[in-house]
């Protein structure tokens, strides 16, 4: 039967998480936006909370919590704000990679460690993107060559999140390039394991509360139990990519949320020609039809979502969700911006930020276009390739 | 006869004007971005040029300095045309920086329009008193009244030979720089619009201080200030066009007439800032885009362009009209709106689009584009939001004739 009600258990998560997104995110933004990072106290009740492991099943120590949980909680810490919430700590992304593809002595072995006591500081790095790649997988130039037990790895990795710092990398490299697809192995690189670099610290229009870098890996030594073997690259990196299309979409909402709310509070108690600015009809259009896309990407997210943790073919669901929460937020946020005027323009407001936040989104987990390219394919029935 | 060649004069100028743009301005515009800073080797340099945002007083018809009367070969003068012309290329080579450049700015028109001769004389001449870069500066916005001009809460009291004035000023572009600003204060709310007055204060007048500086999402080279009048003691010779000047006219109306002419000017920067992020990022992706691409990707990057191209063509249009208009001393509000609304939000949409057709490279700063994406977005709010300006199409389409709308 069709529900639009998260359960009780929810509800209490979401609750739980609206506050700290309220209190350690919102309030600190500009902060965390200056130094590029949150603040170690901030990761530390995230961890506590659970938060940092949520979507991780509970046999490899997380909450175990599934797709639509997680979907919800990130929006709510994004609608504290979405760059605070994209530097937090956990696995991340590496973290669904390794579900998607690793056995379950690999998943046990890396992902335990993150739901630790202590380890709230722990980050994961997935490093798929090089520049001159897109989201073509074929032009992967990273290699991997096998030498005894080892893989050494050599190449560079473009706009990657925690690059460089992280505690785990899951690097995707090329072992055999006539192999196409199942040419290519994933390897999870672990902390202290020389080689790693960090060529350049990326500075991006937006999201810079969270660490971007480009990092070139010089013969970096991988031992082979680490080349991640449960699953074929190619069946599960399908899986892999549509959890993490649902989180960015998700993020991508809680931004949209977060600027439709402050543009309604200051339409509210701006005035001009006499009345709130809300109530004049031009305003009171663009908030409606602002509100409107906000709906309809956020429902589309937690059927995606929901769709992933029925074990459901979610693609379509998934690109939909993607290309609308996109799409959505930058429209949404630059309207927010022109709501507040000349003070949405200037940093005392945190609309212009999310503005920067929600392009730059758009573009660091492959393009809208891309996306629109698969939902093609598949309400025309055409098969495609992982990407 | 219609026509749409630019005449020999606005060709020179244009072609000027974007040498200048692409040798002089690009080369500095992103370090001026990161600092908050011009160069004041090249601010010297450009108030020795004589170069300005618009055109001199003395071209636009006032008194002051200047290059003299340009006109086409009706005999009239295309000065606004010509402005425009160059307003454009100069956007193109980077707004922040342009607005940025010594001259009275914002403040002319009004100094210029309301302005007894020997006010426009004095105050013009402050600012081409020597080599040194001087600014003059329009200070109507306040905290609590933008696009409701008729808002504005700042007063003047008459007392003696002066005027005493109280209020805060916000979002001053040069207003911290500038020798003096226009500052539109009330001597009576009740009065509405007929009890607007407009002062030139000069900076050092005791009782004027500036507030913060504005930390901004873009146009950051570009100095926002606050400005705070606390009794602050004018005197009446510093009151724009003298006291019987406003027994004929309202203030107000002379701040909207320097709308008619600014609307455009900010129109054509707009429909530059659009223009160089389309130009940059087309180049760009003719650069890196290897022919092996799938076609269906390829189309829609080619709409993406071609809808690009087209909008800036419009909005270039409608800028032209608007100066047109100028030029022959016709009422222009209508098109001026049209123009600024327009030019503003197609700007925005293409360096949306150009970013996104750059992929990931679009946001990293090594490209210009995450700037000007950063810059265009004030252009839909300031002289103006482009909500004010639909009210004024609207009103001026259904002929009503209110003056509630700026």
């Amino acid at each position: 039967m069709v529900d639009f009600s998260p359960t009780e258990e929810e509800q209490a998560i979401i609750d739980q998480v609206r506050k700290f997104a309220q209190t350690e995110l919102r309030q600190k933004l500009r902060d965390y936006e200056k130094n590029g990072s949150v603040a170690e106290n901030t990761l530390r009740k995230y961890h506590e909370m659970g938060l940092s492991t949520i979507d991780i099943p509970q046999e490899y120590g997380g909450m175990g919590l599934g797709m639509r949980t997680a979907a919800l909680v990130q929006e709510e810490l994004s609608f504290g704000d979405v760059g605070a919430a994209m530097a937090l700590s956990g696995p991340g992304f590496a973290g669904y990679a390794i579900l998607a593809l690793g056995s379950e002595n690999q998943k046990k072995r890396f992902l335990e460690p993150f739901s630790q006591p202590g380890a709230y500081a722990k980050f994961g790095s997935l490093c798929i993107y090089e520049e001159k790649m897109d989201s073509d997988m074929s032009a992967m130039e990273t290699t991997a060559k096998k030498e005894n037990n080892y893989y050494i790895l050599n190449g560079k990795k473009f706009m990657i999140h925690y690059g460089g710092t992280a505690d785990i990398h899951v690097v995707f490299a090329v072992i055999d390039r006539s192999k196409g697809m199942d040419g290519i192995g994933a390897f999870v690189i672990e902390k202290g394991v020389p080689g790693i670099k960090i060529t350049r610290k990326l500075e991006l229009l937006g999201l810079n509360t969270c660490s971007i870098t480009e990092i070139a890996l010089e013969n970096v030594k991988v031992p082979s139990e680490n080349l991640l073997n449960g699953t074929p690259l190619k069946k599960g990196m399908q899986g892999m990519y549509e959890r993490i299309r649902v989180i960015h979409a998700a993020r991508a909402v809680g931004l949209g949320k977060a600027a439709l709310d402050y543009a309604v509070e200051y339409s509210k108690v701006r005035e001009a020609f006499g009345k709130p600015i809300g109530q004049h009809q031009g305003l009171s259009f663009m908030l409606a039809d602002m509100a409107t896309e906000v709906d309809a990407a956020r429902w589309l997210v937690w059927k995606a979502a929901w769709h992933l943790d029925q074990g459901e073919p979610a693609s379509l669901a998934v690109s939909m969700s993607f290309v609308q929460a996109n799409e959505m937020a930058m429209t949404v946020a630059n309207n927010a911006v022109q709501i507040l005027g000349g003070h949405g323009y200037i940093q005392d407001h945190p609309v212009e930020k999310w503005m920067r936040d929600a392009k730059t989104m758009g573009l660091v987990i492959g393009t809208t276009q891309g996306q629109n390219q698969r939902i093609f394919n598949d309400i025309a029935g055409i098969y495609t390739d992982v990407s | 006869m219609i026509n749409f060649e630019l005449s020999e004069a606005q060709k020179n100028i244009k072609q000027m004007v974007h040498f200048f743009a692409e040798s002089q301005i690009r080369p500095i515009a992103m370090e001026a971005d990161k600092t908050g800073e011009v160069p004041r080797d090249f601010l010297k340099m450009v108030a020795k040029m004589g170069i300005s945002m618009g055109p001199s007083p003395k071209e636009a018809g006032g008194e002051g300095e200047g290059v003299g009367e340009t006109k086409d070969r009706k005999g009239v003068s295309q000065v606004h045309r010509i402005t425009i012309v160059a307003a454009e290329e100069i956007a193109w080579g980077d707004a922040g920086i342009v607005l940025s450049f010594p001259g009275p700015g914002l403040g002319e028109p009004p100094v210029r329009i309301m302005g007894t001769p020997d006010q426009q004389k004095r105050f013009f001449g402050i600012l081409t008193k020597d080599d040194e870069p001087h600014w003059g500066a329009f200070a109507l916005t306040e905290p609590g009244a933008g696009s409701d001009v008729a808002a504005i809460a700042a007063t003047a009291k008459k007392d003696g030979n002066h005027y005493i004035i109280n209020g805060a000023k916000q979002f001053i572009t040069n207003g911290a720089r500038a020798d003096w600003n226009v500052v539109f204060a009330t001597i009576d709310k009740k009065l509405g619009r007929a009890g607007h007055r407009a002062f030139v204060i000069e900076k050092g007048t005791p009782g004027f201080r500036v507030g913060k500086i504005e930390e901004k999402m873009g146009l950051r080279a570009s100095e926002t200030a606050e400005l705070v009048f606390e009794d602050c003691k004018v005197h009446k010779d510093n009151l724009l066009g003298g006291e019987e000047y406003y027994e004929k006219k309202a203030g107000f109306k002379g701040a909207m007439g320097t709308f008619d002419a600014s609307r455009p000017m900010v129109a054509a920067m707009a429909t530059g800032i659009a223009r160089a992020a389309y130009e940059y990022s087309l180049n760009w992706v003719k650069e890196n885009y290897p022919l092996s691409r799938p076609i269906p990707k390829y189309q829609t990057i080619k709409d993406i362009f071609a809808t690009m191209a087209r909008k800036i063509e419009a909005a270039r249009l409608l800028t032209w009209k608007a100066a047109y208009m100028l030029d022959m001393k016709q009422p222009n509000a209508k098109e001026a709106s049209m123009a600024k609304a327009y030019a503003a939000q197609i700007a925005m949409e293409t360096c949306i689009n150009a970013i996104q057709v750059m992929g990931g490279h679009g946001c990293l700063n090594d490209h210009p584009v995450e700037k000007w994406f950063r810059d265009i977005k004030v252009f839909d709010i300031f002289e103006g939001t482009g909500q004010v300006q639909r009210i004024v199409i609207s009103r001026r389409l259904m002929e009503i004739s209110g003056e509630s709308a700026a």
